[in-house]
């Protein structure tokens, strides 16, 4: 007559009706369309900070038959990209014209040509690396990558974008460089040798993967060896060098070049050794995730938890539904806990969905560049966080008030609070203790008050991973956050508001 | 069986508990009737048996398994039908019930086949699908109804579950409160309509203000009628020296003319009168003949049993005028 199975009904009902109820669906749709509208709208990437996602390299060269464009186009995982429009212009000092363009083939290469007088004043503009591609440009130097002078008819390529960093499709988080560059007159590499150097301490610039011309002559025989390039691109799996300061802050030149089988230097080029870090996220999708998880989901996801708290059980609570159910064999800490567990569930639920339908739509957006599954469980974990405590919250309320609309009132405007005044909170804080604004002490406060707000526990975790706070690069750890921070404020989060609300729940009619 | 055991319940420290120390039991194949005014604390003490509320104080066993601390096991020996039943509204009937099997353990297609025979039965046949809130009041007793036997537990506690009911209504669940008797549950009934308590009840619990004031037994409840008898009599050429006679008999004797319509053409219309003894000590043979002696000639003579509200309210009176006294004297 009873089995185990018949004493999950109630459990998985109360499950099944958060997951069915018409708040819940209305706000997963809400979640899943906003994260289109982001993916979408224009206006709100900032499409420049992409750059190193999304990458289009060229060789040009010049001969009898004009001015050769051999580009490849690929995208953060150094894969081939079809049908990329890719256009060229050149342009000459009385501002005229030379111009091709085409599309890149199944391979993701395009081979175009400018039938144009052979000039060393030309001004050459090139697809940039841009998301999406061609939406942005960039000025080449027309000059020999080695000796400075001008593009000549020796049929030398110069190449953009020589090297890369794109990401292990196997594990997103691992690093390796792809190499692009075309032999004399667009032949393909013969054995080309791939070198690096340490960081040269008295070479420093601030650009990422720069194609510029090096102050010094590099010598094969004083560089370590990486790779051999056969083919016109080619990914490689550079092992960093243990001695390697390749913190966020290092802004010191590895040196790669590559050489002819002679010996001779093709090309080089510099790149900053944080680069080689190798828990470096791909920029562009983790950036705009992290502001659309801590930005939009950091709101909505916790409404949508009001509400499904409010559907399962505040209403119930309220209304006195819930007496119906506390006549049954269950105890109170068991109803409470059941409906609380279910609530949690269910809301886990669909937000995995809509975690999971923006990791689809960002990795639709960036032709296949999806999340990395550790940024994924830090947001899941960080989400997870929200939900709790607000359900928590809102179960809590439910006991201490009598009105459905007072609770929701009360569990909305505590959101309000939470998302919208809390930095002004720390800001009159800052004020009061005499703090000035832009100041480390101001920092700590801020992120200080941080911990006591779960919308902004998602922030933190993003600081922690990314070591950005908003914007603004930071030392995590200097400013209190760590695994153990994190850990300990989450726990408390979720324990807290569900502790309180389990007392009052057994010990009050 | 429920054992209620100085059960005190307090909303508030400033004012007085709710209900008092109730302290009374209802065994196997009882039904036991719970009278009171508004407000007496009948709700409470079911509600806390139902184990939706908390004592303050005291205890109540079911089938002696406590309701505060082995709640599990005494809650699936109780059913409960509250007076306004309260539901997810949005639910068909069907899916509640079987989600209420699931806390019984009750496996899916025995709870299936309990809900539809259930429904049934209490002529919601037919409306299985139908949302909660499509449901009138009467249905919404009846599902609760069903929903309480469920589990088919050994105690029932029915909260004024004849309010609000029409006269179909009101017979279906008395037949039902006979059925269970019958079937030795046990039966705790709260009602307003003390006709219907006095018809089904063994026993019955009075409450006031949060105070047991009687508990009377079916035979005890017999005995009443006698304890408060009442003689009517029909009489013509009643002198003062009989009515003198009568006032020896009760404790309040009242004589009124004869109001039936047949009588009005009568020619001794005038000269009857209905006679009625309150609390009448005596017997009524030696009535007739000493009347008879006095020159009065009696046409009818009856009694009148004493209804159980008439009871009810002199335990009320009683109680509030010993209130009264006690506040009396604490004043003084």
């Amino acid at each position: 007559m009873s089995n185990s199975k018949g004493r999950f009904g109630p459990i998985l009902y109360d499950f099944r009706r958060g997951i069915r109820s018409k708040l819940v669906i209305i706000m997963v749709v809400l979640l899943i369309a906003s994260s289109f509208a982001v993916a979408s709208n224009d206006s709100s990437v900032n499409r420049q900070q992409f750059t190193s996602s999304y990458h289009v390299s060229t060789a040009v060269y010049l001969n009898n038959a004009g001015y050769h464009f051999l580009s490849y186009s690929s995208n953060v995982f150094g894969d081939p990209i079809a049908g990329t429009f890719m256009q060229f212009n050149l342009t000459d000092p009385q501002n005229k014209i030379y111009s091709t363009s085409g599309r890149t083939n199944s391979t993701g290469y395009s081979l175009l040509t400018i039938s144009a007088p052979v000039s060393d004043s030309y001004t050459l503009t090139t697809p940039g690396s841009c998301i999406p591609v061609n939406s942005c440009t960039q000025e080449l130097p027309m000059r020999d990558p080695t000796t400075g002078q001008n593009l000549s008819l020796n049929g030398r390529a110069v190449v953009s974008n020589m090297v890369v960093e794109v990401a292990d499709s196997a594990n997103t988080s691992n690093s390796l460089l792809q190499i692009f560059y075309a032999g004399p007159n667009g032949s393909t590499p013969d054995n080309y040798g791939v070198y690096y150097k340490m960081p040269n301490q008295s070479f420093s610039h601030n650009s990422v993967f720069g194609a510029v011309p090096l102050n010094e002559t590099l010598n094969q025989s004083q560089m370590q060896r990486i790779g051999t390039l056969d083919s016109y691109h080619q990914t490689l799996d550079f092992s960093i060098p243990p001695n390697l300061n390749n913190s966020s802050s290092n802004f010191d030149s590895v040196l790669i070049g590559i050489f002819a089988k002679n010996g001779s230097v093709l090309q080089e080029v510099s790149t900053p050794a944080f680069m080689f870090n190798s828990n470096t996220y791909i920029e562009g999708p983790v950036d705009l995730a992290t502001q659309f998880f801590a930005g939009t989901f950091g709101l909505l996801v916790p409404l949508m938890v009001i509400l499904g708290s409010y559907s399962s059980y505040g209403r119930d609570r309220v209304s006195g539904v819930l007496e119906s159910i506390l006549s049954k064999p269950v105890t109170r800490r068991g109803l409470a806990l059941s409906r609380y567990l279910s609530t949690i569930l269910a809301m886990s639920f669909a937000t995995l969905v809509a975690v999971a339908s923006v990791d689809l739509i960002l990795g639709y957006y960036f032709s296949g560049a999806y999340l990395d599954p550790e940024f994924l469980l830090a947001t899941f974990g960080a989400l997870f966080v929200e939900i709790a405590a607000f359900a928590g919250l809102t179960f809590l309320f439910a006991h201490l008030v009598r009105s459905s609309g007072l609770l929701i009132g009360l569990s909305i405007g505590l959101l309000l609070l939470f998302e919208f005044f809390w930095s002004l909170i720390a800001y009159v804080l800052m004020v009061v203790a005499n703090t000035p604004s832009g100041s480390t002490a101001a920092l700590h406060l801020e992120i200080g008050s941080y911990f006591f707000s779960p919308t902004e526990f998602t922030t933190l975790v993003y600081t922690s991973l990314t070591h950005k706070f908003l914007t603004n690069p930071v030392s995590p750890a200097s400013l209190g956050i760590d695994p153990a921070s994190l850990i300990v404020t989450g726990i408390l989060w979720v324990t807290l508001p569900l502790f309180a609300y389990l007392r009052l729940a057994t010990k009050r009619d | 069986m429920l054992e209620f055991q100085k059960l005190t319940k307090s909303f508030s420290k400033k004012f007085a508990p709710a209900i008092s120390s109730v302290e009374f039991n209802v065994s196997n194949g009882e039904t036991v009737g719970f009278v009171g005014l508004n407000g007496a604390g009948k709700t409470t003490t079911i509600r806390i048996a139902a184990g939706v509320a908390l004592p303050t104080s005291g205890s109540v066993s079911i089938d002696g398994h406590d309701i505060v601390s082995q709640k599990v096991d005494a809650s699936r020996q109780i059913g409960w039908v509250p007076e306004f039943p309260n539901f997810e509204q949005n639910e068909k009937a069907r899916n509640l019930m079987l989600y209420f099997a699931g806390y019984y353990g009750i496996e899916r297609t025995e709870a299936e086949n309990r809900t539809k025979k259930l429904l049934e039965s209490v002529n919601l046949g037919g409306f299985e699908d139908r949302k909660l809130r499509t449901y009138s009041q009467g249905m919404k007793k009846r599902f609760s109804l069903a929903a309480s036997m469920l589990a088919d537990p050994q105690n029932y506690l029915f909260d004024e579950i004849l309010n609000g009911l029409d006269p179909e209504g009101i017979h279906f669940m008395r037949q039902l409160v006979l059925e269970l008797r019958k079937k030795e549950k046990a039966i705790l009934l709260s009602s307003h309509i003390l006709s219907e308590v006095e018809t089904l009840a063994d026993r019955v619990v009075f409450i006031h203000k949060g105070k047991i004031l009687k508990i009377a037994t079916r035979s005890e409840l017999s005995g009443l009628a006698g304890e408060g008898k009442i003689l009517r009599l029909v009489v013509e050429n009643l002198s003062d020296q009989a009515v003198a006679y009568l006032k020896t008999l009760g404790d309040d004797v009242q004589i009124t003319n004869e109001s039936r319509e047949e009588w009005k053409r009568s020619d001794a219309y005038e000269e009857r009168k209905v006679v009625t003894i309150r609390s009448f000590h005596g017997e009524s043979s030696e009535v007739n003949s000493e009347l008879g002696k006095k020159g009065v000639k009696v046409d009818e003579i009856s009694f009148q049993k004493s209804s159980l509200e008439d009871y009810f309210f002199k335990l009320v009176g009683a109680a509030d005028g010993k209130d009264l006294a006690v506040q009396e004297e604490s004043r003084k």
